[in-house]
C-alpha cells in the first residue's frame, strides 16, 4: 500500500519535474512508428532515420499538446515520457495475461522497453487494449494513474500521428525538423510522398472535366 | 454612457464577419474582436513571430501576396494539431495550442484566426434539409430561405466542377440507381454536385499550354482548400470564399468596422437595466502581452463557436440555464473508400487513376434527408491517410471476420497492410459520410472545476451517440459502399471512425433553448449569439456553415431594428 503511494508520488513528480526525453521514451516512438508505418520492404525499421523523424514528431507532439496555468502561470506538460512509460507498462500486462501472439525479445526489452521488444502486431495489441482499458489503470504512470480519461485522449491520436508524420511532408525537412515551427524548410523530397505516388503541392491542375448541369428547380 | 463601439463581435470565423459586413453595411460602428492570427495583412506580414498592432480597418491593407507566403501547401505546417497555423491557439506557434479536453478521446479540428475554422473548411455551403427544420425550429424553413439567398449571392455558391473523382463518385450513383437532385432544398435522396463557396475554374485551365501562377481568379483545381486556399489576384477574389476573403473583406469596405486579432474574449459584462440583466461590453486579454482591457458597445453579439461560446456564458457568470453548451450534435462521421484496378478505370474514366489530390477537396454529394449525407473527399496524402486508416478505436487486423459486411476493410489500417493500401493512394476514390445526428442534453460542453489555462477553466467536451445514429451512420456506409462499388471498385474499405473527430460541432446554444427566434440570448439583453452553437439541431446532416451565415445575416437584420431603429 505504502509502495503505492511512493511510486504514485515518484510518478508525479517524474511528470511535473522531468524535462528531458528519456532514452526508453525515443526507442517507444520510433517501435511505434514502425509498427504503423514500416519502411516498404523493410520488415525490421527500427532504429532507422525515418523511425528517428517519426520519434521526434510523437514526442514533439506530446510535449507541446498540453498547456495549463499553474500558480498564476501557463505551464506546458510534456506528456512523451509518460506516454512511452504507459506503452511500456501496458505492454508488461499483455504479456503477462498472455494475450501477446508472438514472444517478446526479453534482451531487447532490458534496454529499449517492453513495448519495443514486442512485435509489431502485438504493440498494435497494446494500443487496444489501453483504447478499451483493459488495463489496470492503477499500474500507470501520472496523468494516466486512475485517469482513463487520460488515457482516451492520447491513446486515439497515437495511430493518427504515426500516419499523419509518415505521410506529410514532415520527413522532407531533415535537421530543420528539429527547429521551431517557422524554421522548418523542405529540404529533401518526403519519403512518404514518393511511396505513394504524391507529386508534392502544385499551382493548379488541367483536370477539369466539365460540370454536372446545375438547373435548379424552385 | 460613452461607447466603443455600437456592436461587438467576440470571433472572426464562419458568422462573426458575416454580422459585421451587415451592421457595417447600416452605418453600425462595430468591433470584431478575434483571438488568432490574421494572415494576407500587410500590418501583419509575420503574422505567427510578431504582434503586430492592435487592429486595423483599412481593406488596402488585405494582400494576396502575404497570404501565399503564409499558406505553404504542406499539410503538417498548416493542419498540424499542435503546431499548424490552423490550430485553435495563440498565433506564435511556439506556444501550446489552447488545451480542450475529451475524455473520451479524439480532437477538436477548429481553427483560431481570421476566418477561424473557414480557412481549413471545405468552403461546403448546402442548406439545411428543411424536414430537419420545419415543426423542430422556432423558425421555419421559409423564413431562412431569402437569408440562404442573400448569402448564396454573396460568397457566391455555385456548382462544383468535376474532376475525375467526382465524375467516378456520380458514375458510382447513378448505376446505384439514385436520382440526381436539381435542388437547394432537399426532400428526397440523390446525387448532385457540391453546392460549394468556391469561384469556378478560370477558362484558361482548359488550355493544356497554360502555367499556373497562383493569382488566377477562380479555382485551379490544386487540391488545398483544407491547406489553405491562396489563389487569387487580391484576397477578396481569393478562389475559396473563406470569409477572411469574403464576408471580412467586405465588411472593411463599408468603413465602420475594425478588426482586431490577438485579442481574446474572456468575458461579457453586463448590468441590470429596468430587472433585466444586459450586455454592456467585454473584458479581453491581448494574446501576446497579457494586457487586459474592457470594451463597451450598446450590443455584444457572441460568435466564438460551439466551444467557446457556451464557455464564455460560464465565466462571465451568466445565468443559469440547462442548455447551456448542452445538445452538441456533430454529425459523427465515417470515411469510406473504394480501391479501382487501373484497366478499369481507364475503361470508365479514360485515365489508370482518380489522383485524390486534384481538385476540389469535396466537390460532389449525396443526400439522404433522415439519414445524412455522402461528399466525394479527396485530399494530400498524410490528412488523406489519417482520414481513412487511423479513426477507429479498433484495428482492421483484431476484427472477426463478417463475410455479411459490404467491406474488406473496417477500422484502424497499420503496418505492411497500410504501406500496401497507401500505394494504392492514386486509385483510391473516397467517400465522406455525416450522420443526421440527433440532440441529446448529455453531450455537450462543460467546464474543469481545477484545469484552467490563461482564459478561465478548460472547456471538456463529451460526444456519446446514441443508437439510432449509429443505425443511421452504418445504413449510410452501406448506400457509399454500394456506390463504389457500382462504379468498379475492387476492394471496399471502412474507416469505421470512433466520435472522436469533431469537425462540424453545433447546437450547443440552441435556438428556443438560450436564445429567441432572433438569436438575442433569453436571459441576457442586447447578447446575441452568431455561430454555430445557435443551431437547433444538426440540419439533418448538411455542413453547418451556410445555415449559421444565413442566420448571422437575419441576426444583424433583427437586431439594428430592435436597438438601432432599423438605422
Amino acid at each position: 500500500m505504502l509502495g503505492n503511494f511512493f511510486t504514485a508520488v515518484g510518478s508525479l513528480f517524474q511528470f511535473l519535474f522531468q524535462r528531458k526525453v528519456l532514452p526508453q521514451t525515443a526507442a517507444v516512438f520510433e517501435a511505434l512508428a514502425e509498427s504503423i508505418t514500416p519502411l516498404p520492404g523493410n520488415p525490421v525499421s527500427a532504429g532507422s532515420e525515418r523511425d528517428k523523424y517519426a520519434a521526434a514528431y510523437y514526442i514533439y507532439t506530446l510535449d507541446h499538446y498540453v498547456s495549463l496555468k499553474v500558480c498564476f502561470k501557463p505551464s506546458t506538460f510534456g506528456l512523451a515520457n509518460a506516454a512511452a512509460k504507459m506503452l511500456n507498462m501496458a505492454a508488461k500486462q499483455l504479456i503477462d495475461s498472455g494475450k501477446n501472439e508472438h514472444p517478446a525479445d526479453s534482451a531487447f526489452a532490458s534496454a529499449h522497453g517492453m513495448f519495443a521488444a514486442l512485435h509489431t502486431k502485438d504493440r498494435c495489441r497494446v494500443i487496444s487494449l489501453l483504447e478499451h482499458l483493459q488495463v489496470d489503470l492503477a499500474g500507470l504512470p501520472v496523468p494516466f494513474y486512475k485517469n482513463p480519461g487520460t488515457v482516451l485522449a492520447v491513446v486515439s491520436i497515437l495511430t493518427m500521428l504515426g500516419s499523419a508524420g509518415h505521410y506529410s511532408e514532415w520527413t522532407g525537412y531533415g535537421a530543420t525538423r528539429s527547429g521551431p515551427p517557422a524554421a522548418r524548410k523542405l529540404v529533401q523530397f518526403p519519403a512518404g510522398w514518393q511511396q505513394v505516388g504524391y507529386p508534392g503541392p502544385a499551382k493548379g491542375y488541367h483536370g477539369l472535366r466539365g460540370c454536372l448541369r446545375d438547373k435548379f428547380s424552385e | 454612457m460613452t461607447y466603443d463601439a455600437d456592436a461587438i463581435i467576440i470571433g472572426a470565423g464562419g458568422g462573426g464577419p458575416v454580422a459585421a459586413k451587415a451592421l457595417g453595411e447600416l452605418g453600425l460602428k462595430t468591433l470584431l474582436l478575434e483571438a488568432g492570427p490574421w494572415y494576407g495583412h500587410k500590418k501583419w506580414p509575420r503574422p505567427n513571430e510578431e504582434r503586430g498592432p492592435q487592429g486595423d480597418n483599412n481593406p488596402a491593407n488585405l494582400s494576396s501576396e502575404l497570404l501565399r507566403k503564409c499558406f505553404t501547401d504542406n499539410e503538417d505546417d498548416m493542419n498540424n494539431y499542435v503546431t499548424g497555423k490552423f490550430r485553435w491557439g495563440h498565433a506564435d506557434r511556439n506556444r501550446p495550442p489552447w488545451f480542450r479536453y475529451i475524455p473520451s478521446g479524439g480532437f477538436i479540428w477548429q481553427s483560431s484566426g481570421v476566418g477561424g475554422t473557414t480557412l481549413l473548411y471545405f468552403a461546403n455551403s448546402p442548406r439545411a434539409f428543411p424536414g430537419a427544420v420545419d415543426d423542430l425550429w422556432p423558425i421555419s424553413y421559409r423564413t431562412l430561405l431569402p437569408y440562404y439567398e442573400k448569402v448564396e449571392a454573396t460568397l457566391p455558391v455555385v456548382a462544383a466542377p468535376m474532376t475525375a473523382k467526382e465524375e467516378l463518385f456520380f458514375f458510382g450513383a447513378q448505376k446505384a440507381g439514385w436520382p440526381r437532385l436539381k435542388t437547394r432544398n432537399v426532400t428526397s435522396p440523390g446525387y448532385r454536385p457540391q453546392p460549394n463557396a468556391i469561384f469556378s475554374p478560370p477558362p484558361q485551365i482548359t488550355d493544356l499550354q497554360y502555367k499556373f501562377n497562383g493569382a488566377e481568379t477562380g479555382c485551379t483545381l490544386r487540391g488545398h482548400c483544407i491547406n489553405g486556399c491562396s489563389i487569387g489576384p487580391t484576397v477578396a477574389k481569393t478562389a475559396k470564399r473563406s470569409t477572411f476573403a469574403s464576408y471580412v473583406p467586405l465588411a472593411l469596405n463599408t468603413g465602420a468596422v475594425e478588426i482586431r486579432p490577438n485579442t481574446f474574449v474572456t468575458r461579457i459584462l453586463t448590468a441590470t437595466e429596468k430587472g433585466s440583466l444586459v450586455a454592456t461590453g467585454v473584458s479581453f486579454r491581448d494574446t501576446w502581452t497579457g494586457h487586459t482591457g474592457e470594451l463597451n458597445a450598446k450590443v455584444v453579439i457572441v460568435a466564438a463557436g460551439a466551444i467557446e461560446t457556451p464557455r464564455l456564458w460560464h465565466n462571465s457568470h451568466l445565468p443559469y440555464n440547462p442548455w447551456v453548451g448542452k445538445g452538441l450534435t456533430n454529425h459523427w462521421f465515417d470515411c469510406i473508400s473504394g480501391i479501382f484496378a487501373e484497366q478499369d478505370l481507364m475503361q470508365i474514366l479514360g485515365m489508370p487513376d482518380v489522383k485524390p489530390y486534384v481538385g476540389q477537396n469535396s466537390a460532389a454529394r449525396f443526400d439522404y434527408p433522415g439519414l445524412g449525407v455522402l461528399q466525394g473527399l479527396g485530399l494530400s496524402p498524410g490528412l488523406f491517410a489519417s482520414f481513412l486508416y487511423t479513426l477507429s478505436d479498433s484495428y482492421d487486423f483484431l476484427r472477426r471476420p463478417d463475410p455479411a459486411v459490404p467491406w474488406n476493410f473496417c477500422g484502424k489500417v497499420t503496418g505492411d497492410k497500410l504501406a500496401r493500401l497507401m500505394q494504392d493512394y492514386p486509385r483510391t476514390l473516397s467517400i465522406l459520410l455525416f450522420t443526421d445526428d440527433e440532440v441529446n442534453q448529455h453531450n455537450g460542453v462543460s467546464f474543469s472545476s481545477f484545469l484552467q489555462d490563461e482564459h478561465g477553466p478548460i472547456p471538456v467536451v463529451t460526444y456519446r451517440p446514441g443508437h439510432k445514429d449509429k443505425q443511421k451512420r452504418d445504413k449510410l456506409a452501406a448506400i457509399a459502399a454500394d456506390i463504389l462499388k457500382k462504379a468498379g471498385a475492387k476492394s471496399i474499405l471502412r474507416a469505421d471512425c470512433a466520435p472522436y473527430l469533431f469537425a462540424h460541432m453545433q447546437s450547443t446554444m440552441r435556438m428556443g433553448y438560450v436564445v429567441d427566434e432572433d438569436c438575442e440570448t433569453l436571459q441576457v439583453k442586447r447578447l446575441y449569439i452568431a455561430d454555430n452553437s445557435v443551431l437547433n439541431n444538426s440540419l439533418g446532416g448538411p455542413n453547418p456553415t451556410l445555415t449559421t451565415q444565413a442566420l448571422a445575416t437575419r441576426t444583424a437584420e433583427k437586431l439594428a431594428h430592435k436597438y438601432f431603429g432599423g438605422v
